[in-house]
């Protein structure tokens, strides 16, 4: 090729004798059934599908592999414990905190939010845990791709992880969590326990601090309606709402607490209880369109 | 994502957000657009999958649901209205 640039049929060649060596050597990585194995060589990175799992059968873990084929590997032997530490140290640690078990992998959130390296505020899934629990400060490596466990970290404080624990069985809500030295990731994992624990709650603490009309507004908001006035029904210990919207009307009966329809103003075959204040607005916009544009407001 | 999903429960702040307002079986609540990687573009097909998926039940439980989509941006899944 002129001009001194790379010649692809070249490089073929170059990736293709690599690949042929790589046969005649083991090489170690992670493996979870059903994915696939990477090896890096001489810069490029080989994707290779596990037709083989041997001494691993349909378990995870840390195997000696070596390429069957083009593509191919299989797992000739466990890796020791000692390999397994000098893979992991090739690649970059994190500190992380255990949060949940979910879809049978630990999830977790990075513990030093100064690092530089990496920055990422969700939770991510980690690789071949060992003797997991929630709030457990651990290690992890990252190879540009997934986190792989690799280690309790014993500098941080067991009592931190022991206490959030115990505030957890005695459902100590989010925000009146007071542990010493708990840092923001750790209280965000104990967020991430409680709303699994208390599905409802997590809507509750959405709407706290947030008065009736203040939640009435944001619901007709949704649809694009607006509150135009409410009062109380005190014999139905309801609230009665009037709203707006594309130039229409109307007003109906809601209960405070969910804002769920006692009375929608239209007759819906008596199930007005199928809808809220914000799926309502819908349901009077499709009311109007079926009478074709017939106005049936009362203001 | 389906809401065991420790980032959607990491998520619990959505001011801002895009929102799906849903009412289904008798309760209401609010799940970020993001969530559910659904737009006002999306079909309703795209929107009521997406949400069965999310709540882990079955598509078919939703196939009556209407999708609207309002001028916000906000979505809004509910049951059909029989009109007395």
């Amino acid at each position: 090729m002129s001009g001194g640039g790379v010649d692809p049929l070249s490089l073929i060649k170059r990736f293709s004798a690599d690949e042929k060596n790589l046969s005649s050597e083991l090489f170690l990585s992670p493996y979870v059934p059903g994915g696939k194995i990477n090896v890096k060589l001489k810069g490029a990175v080989y994707e290779l599908r596990v037709v083989d799992s041997g001494p691993l059968g349909t378990s995870s873990g840390f195997g000696l592999f070596q390429v069957t084929q083009p593509g191919q590997a299989r797992c000739v032997e466990r890796a020791s414990r000692s390999q397994i530490d000098a893979y992991l140290k090739l690649l970059p640690r994190v500190n992380m905190v255990l949060a949940a078990e979910f879809q049978r992998l630990w999830w977790g959130l990075q513990l030093n939010t100064s690092d530089t390296r990496f920055t990422f505020s969700e939770p991510v899934p980690i690789r071949l845990t060992e003797r997991s629990a929630s709030f457990q400060a651990i290690h992890a490596r990252f190879d540009g791709a997934s986190f792989w466990y690799h280690g309790e970290n014993r500098r941080r404080d067991p009592n931190i992880a022991r206490k959030l624990r115990e505030a957890l069985d005695s459902d100590v809500a989010p925000d009146a969590v007071r542990v010493s030295g708990a840092t923001p990731p750790e209280l965000l994992a104990y967020k991430i326990l409680f709303f699994d624990k208390h599905p409802t709650e997590m809507r509750d603490q959405r709407l706290r601090n947030r008065s009736d009309i203040d939640r009435i507004r944001d619901a007709l908001t949704h649809s694009g309606a607006r509150l135009d006035g409410h009062w109380h029904d005190e014999e139905q210990g309801s609230i009665v709402v009037r709203y707006v919207f594309d130039d229409h009307t109307h007003t109906a009966n809601i209960r405070v607490n969910d804002l769920s329809v006692v009375s929608s103003g239209i007759c819906l075959n008596g199930r007005d209880q199928d809808f809220d204040l914000t799926s309502l607005v819908g349901v009077m916009r499709q009311y109007h369109g079926r009478r074709n544009g017939d106005p049936d407001d009362y203001d | 994502m389906t809401e065991r999903d420790p980032r959607f429960l990491a998520r619990s702040d959505i001011s801002g957000s895009a929102l799906l307002h849903l009412r289904f079986e008798g309760r209401s609540r609010e799940i970020a657009l993001d969530v559910l990687d659904v737009g006002v573009a999306s079909s309703d097909t795209a929107v009521r999958n997406a949400v069965a998926a999310f709540l882990d039940v079955p598509a078919g439980k939703l196939s009556a649901y209407v999708v609207e989509r309002h001028e916000n941006g906000n979505l809004t899944l509910r049951p059909e209205a029989v009109f007395g």
